[in-house]
């Protein structure tokens, strides 16, 4: 469990994270989209870093603009009575 | 003296016989038939006398009987014949009636037994406390029976040697005055034999025999001294036997006495004999001087007759006229002799009278000198059995004395003997009750005392158990206060050996369980462990130096965001901060204990520097204190470091509360 001084710490490296996997999402559907339908252009490709990149930004920001948001995880738990399939939600931190 | 007082008679019996003998007128011619007839007479006489005084006295004193028959003892059968037979019992009454008549001042009195005080039995009411153990009075100090023995055998030795020498004595001077004796009958034949024999006498014979009669008679007397001497010796040697009372009841001694007297009898009876025989002999003296006389007488007649005639001269031839005269003369001569005779004849009888007279007195000396022996002699036997009986009745009247000290001191005994058992049973009971009140006392005493030392046992039984108890407690303490300083340095550095921050966390549940186990009853460790904080007790807390370490990066994060609200800010105030932040200059300050702080107007940085301060001095309290002036973002960071912080604080402070706890009750149980 994070320490409270480490959490600026955290959110730094999960936006770097975030950033990042953005970032090269952008990328690869800039390559793909230049290959496919603009004739190996280069744009579609830094047009994609750009998406990703200000997507990661935004998520960073929202992520240190509010500091009380609790980060969890989804884990299957079983089926509903539905037959659904159910959920428990990990928080990562209290 | 006895001895004296018999030499004395001799001497004065031969006194006697010396001045009565010439009594006899001379008779002018020997009248030898006549005076033989006489002697012969007398000579019957006294033999008569004498044994008729013998046989007289050995009726009378057996003692004397039984000594002449010892010493002839063919005389038994005529003493038997006359006087019947021996009754050796008879003596004794003998001997009572000497005694009876006899009263000497000498001999004690009759020793009369004093009828003995009757003892009186006192009743046992009256009993007096007799000491019994004073009564050993010690008798006068008998002479050891050694020294009895010693001095009686000295005192036989002596006795027996002197009474041997006192017979060796009696003996020669008896064989010497039998010598005596026969040199003076001798004499008196060889007298007899010249004087009768008087043409061819031969004088030197009788003179020799009476030298060798006087030298006989100078030995005798010699010996007869030393004799008596030796007899006086042994009386001596008597008297000191008697004296010494170790000695006086020796039976020798009376036998000597008897020896002595025996022997003192036996000279003085040879003595009598010596002097009868001189008497004998004094007679034939005057028988020779008689025949002397006449013949001088005759030769002067016939001088008168023939003055010119020699009648000696033998060879010469008388004339007619001488040898006339001659006849004529013994004509006349025969005629007067005749008349002579005739006169003589008349005059016999009287003369005869006369000599019976004389011989009735040498008789009556004589038998008077025996007399005197005898009762000398019965007298000294009377002494001699007057000391026996002295000592017998003595003996007697000591067993009598004896016996009846032993009765009395038996009745004395057995008085005293009652006495003390009677003393000894009141003496019991009262010991008994003082006993039994001293017992009942010494029990009441003994049961205080006991009922005493109980309780002082029981309260030393319970001092003892409280200080076991205490030293129980102490020894748990001391345990419980290592416990706790454990737990301590637990809380302060935790696991040692943990490589990171989280696995040196150590949980205290378990010291926990120790400390709640050790004093399961105590309260307040119950109370305080249960105090402690969830979190501490689970996973324990972070030890000093992780939390220091923490407090540095939260200080630096703290500064670099030390102007972010606490909702949080854009990502350009943030930076802004972080850039703000690396120009801050952090100056290390000492902070004042009472420096008074604006709580409104303190800022972050301050507020952290402070902090810093507090916790590089290890004073987590103030900087916790201080940490909660912190606002906005730094405070959300410190949320945690404080949470951990007063945990661990908490913690320590409950563990030093229970080691305080501990010192106490150790102090408290310390003795």
């Amino acid at each position: 469990m994070p320490r409270s001084e480490d959490e600026v710490g955290q959110k730094i490296d999960r936006c770097f994270a975030d950033s990042l996997l953005k970032l090269t999402g952008g990328v690869a559907i800039g390559i793909v989209a230049s290959v496919a339908f603009f004739k190996s252009r280069s744009w579609p490709i830094w047009f994609g870093s750009g998406v990703g990149l200000g997507t990661g930004w935004s998520n960073c920001r929202h992520d240190f603009a509010q500091p009380f948001v609790l980060h969890g995880k989804k884990v299957p738990a079983g089926q509903d009575s539905q037959g659904k399939p159910a959920y428990n939600i990990v928080v990562e931190k209290q | 003296m006895l001895r004296v007082i018999a030499k004395r008679t001799s001497v004065r019996g031969a006194r006697q016989q010396s001045t009565a003998a010439p009594p006899p007128p001379p008779p002018k011619a020997a009248p030898k038939p006549s005076g033989g007839g006489g002697g012969k007479l007398a000579l019957v006489g006294i033999t008569v006398a004498g044994a008729g005084g013998v046989v007289g006295y050995a009726y009378v004193d057996p003692e004397f009987r039984k000594q002449v028959e010892t010493t002839v003892p063919p005389i038994k059968q005529v003493f038997d014949g006359i006087i019947g037979p021996a009754n050796p019992i008879a003596s004794k009454p003998q001997i009572q009636n000497v005694s009876a008549v006899k009263k000497v001042e000498k001999v004690l009195p009759p020793l009369e037994l004093a009828p003995l005080p009757p003892i009186e039995r006192k009743s046992n009411v009256h009993i007096e406390p007799v000491d019994v153990k004073k009564q050993s009075y010690t008798p006068a100090t008998p002479p050891s029976a050694q020294l009895v023995e010693q001095k009686n055998r000295q005192l036989e030795d002596r006795l027996k040697s002197a009474i041997h020498s006192a017979e060796g004595r009696v003996r020669a001077a008896t064989e010497s005055k039998l010598r005596t004796i026969n040199a003076i009958n001798d004499h008196a034949s060889i007298l007899k034999q010249t004087v009768d024999d008087a043409k061819n006498a031969n004088w030197e014979n009788v003179t020799s025999a009476l030298r060798k009669a006087e030298d006989e008679a100078k030995i005798d007397s010699g010996f007869e001294v030393d004799g008596r001497n030796y007899i006086d010796t042994l009386r001596q040697i008597v008297k000191q036997g008697k004296t010494d009372p170790i000695t006086a009841s020796n039976p020798l001694l009376l036998n000597a006495q008897e020896t002595a007297n025996k022997l003192d009898y036996q000279l003085d009876e040879i003595n009598s004999l010596v002097n009868k025989s001189r008497q004998e002999s004094s007679v034939l003296n005057q028988y020779k001087d008689l025949i002397e006389k006449s013949r001088q007488q005759f030769a002067l007649e016939m001088k008168s007759i023939l003055p010119n005639v020699d009648i000696s001269a033998k060879d010469k031839n008388l004339n007619e006229d001488e040898l006339n005269a001659l006849i004529a003369h013994a004509h006349l001569k025969v005629d007067q002799l005749r008349r002579q005779l005739t006169e003589q004849q008349v005059r016999e009888e009287q003369h005869i009278a006369q000599a019976l007279e004389n011989q009735r007195h040498v008789d009556e000396r004589i038998s008077a000198d025996k007399l005197n022996l005898e009762l000398n002699r019965v007298a000294r036997q009377r002494e001699v059995d007057i000391e026996q009986a002295v000592l017998q009745s003595r003996s007697s009247w000591n067993n009598e004395l004896e016996d009846q000290l032993k009765r009395t001191t038996h009745a004395h005994s057995e008085h005293l003997e009652q006495v003390i058992r009677t003393q000894r049973q009141l003496f019991e009971i009262e010991q008994n009750q003082k006993i039994e009140e001293a017992v009942g006392k010494e029990r009441d005493l003994h049961s205080a005392q006991i009922g005493a030392a109980i309780s002082r046992l029981d309260g030393i039984e319970e001092v003892l158990g409280s200080r076991i108890a205490l030293d129980n407690e102490n020894r748990r303490t001391k345990q419980f206060w290592i416990a706790c300083h454990n737990l301590l340095d637990t809380i302060r550095y935790g696991n040692k050996a943990g490589n990171d921050i989280d696995s040196r966390r150590l949980s205290l549940k378990e010291s926990l369980n120790l400390l709640k186990e050790v004093n399961p009853e105590d309260e307040f460790v119950n109370a305080v462990i249960a105090s402690f904080p969830q979190q501490a007790v689970t996973s324990g807390t972070y030890t000093e130096q992780d939390l220091k370490n923490r407090f540095e990066k939260l200080y630096k994060v703290g500064r670099q965001t030390s102007t972010i609200d606490e909702n949080g800010g854009s990502l350009g105030s943030y930076f802004w901060s972080y850039v703000r932040s690396l120009f801050l200059v952090d100056l290390p300050r000492q902070y004042a204990d009472n420096e008074p702080i604006d709580v409104n107007n303190i800022g972050n940085i301050d507020v952290l520097a402070r902090a810093r301060y507090y916790v590089r001095n290890g004073d987590f309290d103030k900087a916790i204190r201080i940490i909660q002036l912190l606002k906005g973002q730094p405070a959300n960071l410190a949320r945690d470091w404080v949470v951990d912080v007063r945990a661990s604080l908490e913690s320590q402070l409950l563990v030093e509360l229970l080691v305080a706890h501990a010192a106490v009750t150790s102090i408290r149980s310390t003795y």
